[in-house]
């Protein structure tokens, strides 16, 4: 029996990152493994950009994994973004396997459509913010 | 249960179901299993264990059983908690199947 908590030998959870850029976007990068028990600390965060109007892009590039429950976050903000008329993409530039696979196991890869190109992104989230940084 | 296979009981908590895809995960190496197959394998256990943590326990944290069996094409693994089983098969050969499969055989009867 291995102890209750997830730091048990060589165990990490994954990391969030976030930046901004010059235009005023923020750029949330989820990298590493991300699952139910990191999924609450992603919707705070997301929550606290989508309370700030912040247009938004979420990169998937270096996530390692994700499942159902990250995926819920994101689809979550990204209709709330819409409903707000906040930017809202998502960018898996170096198409980490790992997420396209799991947007083809759950069939919602025409639900959350997400960029290959971080520019694309970008340009997306900018484009679709009725509170467009100037 | 089959040389090199694995038997876990852990608190259903969220923190948990990394420890057992890492489990999944190294099984999966050491059976030599490609890294799509191994990735669909870490989906198909955290959805299931996921299962358990939200919605085998109402209120206090009970057991999460797992328990990892490889065979000569296959591993079963299977998620448990005390009224329900959720079992995904893993086929080595059969690459549809992989991931994408959940099956719960008892939960029709519980609860």
């Amino acid at each position: 029996v291995v102890s209750n908590r997830g730091s048990f030998a060589g165990v990490r959870t994954g990391e969030l990152g976030l930046e901004r850029t010059d235009a005023g976007l923020a750029v949330l990068t989820i990298s590493g493994e991300h699952d139910l028990s990191t999924a609450p600390t992603l919707r705070r965060r997301l929550d606290v950009l989508l309370e700030e109007g912040t247009a938004t892009v979420v990169d998937l590039s270096s996530a390692t994994f994700i499942d159902s429950s990250i995926l819920g976050v994101i689809l979550d903000a990204r209709r709330r973004a819409a409903e707000a008329e906040i930017g809202f993409a998502v960018v898996n530039a170096n198409g980490a396997d790992a997420v396209d696979r799991v947007l083809e196991v759950t069939g919602l890869r025409a639900e959350l459509p997400v960029h290959a190109r971080r520019e694309e992104a970008f340009s997306e989230a900018s484009r679709d913010s009725g509170k467009s940084p100037a | 249960m089959s040389d090199g296979g694995f038997e876990l009981t852990l608190p259903a908590t969220a923190e948990n179901v990394m420890v057992v895809r890492q489990a999944i995960a190294g099984l999966g190496e050491a059976l030599g299993l490609p890294a799509q197959r191994i990735a669909d394998l870490k989906t198909v256990v955290t959805e299931a264990c996921n299962n358990v943590v939200l919605h085998a326990y109402d209120e206090e944290t009970g057991p999460l059983h797992v328990s990892a069996e490889p065979a000569s094409r296959s591993a079963a693994v299977r998620a448990t908690e005390a009224a329900r089983r959720f079992t995904s098969p893993m086929r080595r050969r059969s690459s549809a199947t992989t991931g994408s499969r959940l099956r719960s055989p008892r939960s029709s009867r519980s609860r």
